[in-house]
This record gives structure tokens, sequence and C-alpha cells, in this order.
């Protein structure tokens, strides 16, 4: 699989889309009530810019 | 035929381009009728010295030989028109060319031959004649207005379509920014290499992207399925399923590369699921309920775009209303509720943006609540709950 370097923005962008369908998901289908969805959501952003700022620093080491 | 057309272009092209001093320059007296310096609207530049946003009203005045106040106020007219204005102006920004410059945005996005991009410009302003045809023919306010799906998904495949296939190292950003920094083989090794000239990754390569559509197209399909067998199924949980797939293939694509175009798609599914949530059907048009009977009084009334008029005042059996709710939830509508003086109402009305009117008392603005209870007499109660997101909301007598 690793025929090229990982694409950190490819990366950060299926993990914020990912995170989007499952938070949506949680919503519409599962028991996310709006309190849930509040903390979700901003979790799914930190946690995508986390892997993008790491994965750059390593990459740079 | 398309290729005699290029060269008379090519030739205009430098000749226009010394003429950006003088903003209303007379074209150079033409002597006798040359079909080959025809000029179509696919000639059209935007003008670089005569703008307000773009230059597309500037240029197009210039195209056209007259004075540009005459054509904004013709695109701003248009623009009230079911937008219209808004989407003949995105079309000619994108489509025709900076003054002097060679290539319109799409053009250079396409990176194409002239005689190619001449063809795309053709193409893009019928695209846009027929969005503008649609949008007038559904226009009016909100009544019977829905998106052109069909349309922007054909947007959508022609400007996959149109990339460009071979990959000339023209993604700077990309390169130069990995250029200089050693790589990794491994995910979790770091494995320094020597600064050998990398091969450009191959972002041309479509095959991801026409993978992932493969894939949603089958999951969008075996969606469909499930609903004509188990039922349940609605509009926002296809988008969803896109959007995860189109997350899937991102991923895939973070190790494969050649992904990112994949993003735009991802970032309009998004936003369409956040649309979502602020209507409640995908449902368009006009509602009239006009109940004869308490029983023919549905507990509840949805709308996602358009206008919604519930009557109750040809019920004939008003106390047998006693005591039930009545929800209402819209999208972008106009409610109106008409409510018969022989009964006591209470309601619940919430809009996100727009105008509450109940018997007369108004609120309008943003998130705005309004509560009214009649005072309690022996007439039957009836509560109304209305939620809307965008729009007016109107409870009167009649």
């Amino acid at each position: 699989m690793n025929r090229h370097p990982a694409d950190i923005v490819a990366l950060v962008f299926a993990l914020v889309f990912l995170g989007c369908a499952a938070t949506w998901a949680g919503w519409e289908h599962g028991d996310l009530d709006v309190d849930a969805i509040t903390w979700a959501i901003p979790l799914v952003l930190i946690v995508s810019g986390l892997v993008g700022v790491t994965m750059t620093l390593r990459r740079r080491a | 035929m398309s290729g005699a057309s290029p060269i008379a272009f090519a030739s205009a092209a430098p000749q226009s381009c010394g003429m950006t001093e003088t903003v209303h320059e007379q074209p150079p007296p033409q002597t006798g009728f040359d079909p080959q310096r025809l000029r179509t609207v696919t000639h059209m530049e935007r003008s670089r010295d005569d703008r307000m946003i773009a230059g597309v009203c500037g240029g197009l005045a210039r195209y056209l030989n007259v004075d540009p106040v005459v054509v904004r106020v013709i695109t701003a007219a248009l623009t009230v028109v079911g937008g219209v204005g808004l989407v003949l102006y995105v079309a000619a920004w994108l489509l025709a060319p900076d003054q002097g410059a060679a290539h319109s945005i799409v053009g250079a996005h396409t990176r194409r031959a002239d005689g190619d991009e001449r063809r795309i410009r053709t193409v893009g302003f019928a695209i846009a004649g027929v969005l503008a045809i649609v949008a007038v023919a559904s226009s009016g306010p909100w009544t019977g207005w829905s998106f052109p799906w069909p349309l922007a998904v054909i947007a959508v495949l022609l400007w996959l379509f149109l990339r460009p296939r071979d990959s000339t190292p023209v993604d700077t950003s990309a390169t130069t920014a990995a250029a200089d920094t050693p790589e990794l083989t491994g995910t979790t090794e770091t494995t320094r290499e020597p600064a050998a000239p990398r091969p450009p990754r191959p972002r041309g390569d479509g095959s991801l992207t026409w993978l992932t559509i493969g894939f949603a197209l089958i999951a969008a399909g075996a969606l469909w399925l499930v609903d004509r067998a188990a039922g349940g199924v609605e509009w926002p949980d296809y988008v969803a399923l896109e959007l995860a797939v189109v997350g899937l293939g991102l991923l895939l694509g973070t190790w494969r590369g050649a992904g990112r175009r994949l993003i735009p798609i991802g970032g309009v599914l998004a936003l369409v699921l956040l649309g979502s949530t602020q209507l409640p059907t995908l449902s368009a048009g006009e509602v009239r309920a006009t109940p004869l009977s308490a029983a023919d009084v549905s507990p509840r009334y949805e709308l996602g775009v358009g206008s919604l008029l519930l009557d109750l005042t040809a019920i004939d059996d008003l106390a047998a209303l006693d005591g039930r709710t009545i929800s209402i939830e819209a999208g972008m509508a106009e409610i109106q509720v008409l409510v018969p003086d022989e009964i006591d109402v209470t309601v619940d009305a919430h809009v996100d943006l727009g105008d509450l009117n109940v018997f007369d008392r108004e609120v309008a603005g943003w998130d705005s609540n309004l509560n009214w209870r009649d005072d309690d007499t022996d007439q039957p109660d009836l509560t109304l709950v209305i939620d809307h997101s965008l729009g007016e909301v109107k409870v009167m007598h009649p």
C-alpha cells in the first residue's frame, strides 16, 4: 500500500467526512442528543486536526 | 470546424491586450464580412478596468457595445427572478477569460489546448443557459422551487471528465512543499532516503475517483433496495452514506495517492447533510390542507420547501379537536394556519430565521419564539406547535 508518502490532506478530510457521517448517523438513528452532538463535532475536528499536525511534524522530523 | 475559429481568437487576443488603458475603446474598423471573425458570446472577456466584482458586466457591456450600467441593472433584475442573473454571472466568471488572458478559470483548470477550451466554453455557456431556463421556469417566491439536482450531478461529472488526464507536474503546492523533506517509506519507521528526485505523485490518475464513484453508486443502489424491502430510508441517509463512501475513498487515497479530487465532492455532501437537518423533508411545492372533520386532521404536517396552508375553519365537529396537538414542521416555506373563532388555541411557534405572526402579534428575526394562549373558556382547546427553519409563519382567524 505504501507506494506513496501519505497524503495528509486527504487523510484529514477523510477523517472529517467520516466523522460528519458518523455523527449524523448517531444523531438521526442512534441515541446521541443535542448535548452529545455539541461534544462530538468539536472532537471530530480536534482529532482530525491533531492527526494532521502529528503526521506533518513526524514527516519533518 | 472548431480548428478555424481558435486561430482567429488567438490572433485577436494580443490586440485587445494592448487596449487595457482606455475604457471605451472602439473596435478597429472592419472591412467586409469575414466568417472567421464572427464573434459569439464565447469571445467575451471579463473587463479588467471596469469591474465591480469580476468584470463580467463590464466585459459584456464592451462585447455588446452598450453602457455597463445597463448590463448591471439587467443582471440585478435577473438575479431577483429565480437567481438567473446569479447563475449567468457565475457562469461568465468561470468561462470568460480575463481581459487579455488566454484562458478562462475553467480553461486554466482543465489546461487544454485553445480549441478544446473554446468547446468547453460553448458547452459551459449552454449548461448555464439550461440552468437559467430551469431557474426561470421554476421561479417564484419559494413556491415550487427545488434545486435542479440532476443538472448538478451532470455538472459534477463534467467537471471530473474535463480534468486533465496527463499528470504534468503543475501541482506545485504539493510537490514543492514535500520536495525538501525526506520521505517516509513506512508509516512507523523513519527510513531516510537520499535526496533522489522523486517521481511525481500521480494525482492526475483518476482511477481512485472513479472507484469511489462506482462504490458510491453501488451503495446508493443497495440502500434503495433496502428501502424497497424494509422501508424507513430517508433522503439524508443517502447523503450520509455517500459521504461515508467518499471518506473511505479519501482514506484509501491517503496512501494510494490521487484522492484529493474527492475532497470537493465530500465537502458538498457534508454541506447537504448539514442542510438536511434544516429541511424536515425533501418535499417541495404547495401543501393545502382543509380537513372537514376532526378525524381528518393530521397530528403532523411537514414540508421541505414551498408554502403550507392549514385551514381548520371547515371542520364541522370542532368539539372533537379538544385536547389535541397539531405539529407543523417546515424548512423554507410560508406557513399559514387558519383557526376558527370557536376554539381556544395555544400556539408555540419557533423560527430560525423569519417572521412569526400569531393573531397579529408579530416577532421577526433570528431564532424567534412566539407563544400565544387564548383565554380559557368553555370552547375546545387546541395546541399548535410550529417549528420552522426559514420563512414566514402566520396564524390567524378567518
